[in-house]
């Protein structure tokens, strides 16, 4: 729960740089591969080792513990530590609050990403012409494709 | 382009946030500092139900996910089946 995902969309309409058709001959074989996997045998960018996530899993939880006894030292109110009234009243549902404050932040994203998304014409023109400057090549070696 | 459906929806949603938020904000943390005497409280319900509505709502956004999760699940398994 407390990794928020990154707002989808920062990567769309992003086609030439991953999809770089190889034109030296000695590539030629990664053109099968790409039309194959779909995605290449290129890394993810998402996809970190496993020792980044798990520091970044505990960062997380270190700072939810951090905040976590903040907040219970001030809710639990010690006799030496007294906020005044007001202050305990607004303090001790701040968690269900956050909680609350997520959700909104969350679901005005949702609305916003679904309300301006765009179509990528460009970048699928570039892909179409990817794809028939692929199909080309492979069929200028003499591979025999399905169709036509 | 996202269509005229798509643009009301979302934006209503980004407005229901909105306002979901700036009410809330009001609630939990402006009302405990303005005196229990003035007008404003009448807008507003007990303060328990701060705590108990969210807890409530968010105990049934996880009911209705599992519901739709083991709808989706059952589904997908019967269509497997079937095309075996």
């Amino acid at each position: 729960m407390p990794h928020p995902a990154p707002p989808a969309g920062g990567a769309r309409c992003r086609l030439s740089s991953e999809l770089q058709l190889p034109s030296s001959p000695a590539r030629g074989a990664a053109v099968t591969a790409h039309l194959g996997t779909g995605r290449g045998a290129a890394p993810a960018p998402g996809a970190a080792p496993s020792q980044a996530a798990m520091t970044k899993l505990a960062q997380w939880l270190c700072a939810l513990a951090l905040l976590g006894s903040a907040w219970a030292a001030l809710a639990l109110a010690p006799p030496g530590l007294q906020p005044p009234a007001p202050l305990r009243r607004a303090l001790l549902p701040l968690p269900v609050y956050l909680l609350v404050a997520f959700g909104c932040y969350s679901l005005a994203t949702v609305g916003y990403r679904l309300a301006t998304f765009n179509d990528c014409e460009e970048a699928a023109a570039e892909l179409q012409e990817h794809i028939r400057a692929a199909r080309a090549d492979l069929r200028r070696r003499g591979l025999r494709l399905g169709d036509q | 382009m996202a269509t005229a459906t798509d643009q009301l929806v979302g934006f209503g949603l980004v407005a229901f946030s909105l306002v979901l938020f700036v009410y809330y904000t009001l609630w939990i943390i402006v009302l405990p500092f303005i005196d229990s005497d003035h007008g404003i409280h009448q807008y507003f319900l007990p303060r328990e139900y701060a705590v108990i509505i969210p807890v409530a709502a968010g105990l049934l956004l996880l009911l209705f996910i599992g519901v739709f999760i083991m709808f989706v699940m059952w589904k997908s398994r019967k269509h497997a089946k079937k095309s075996d």
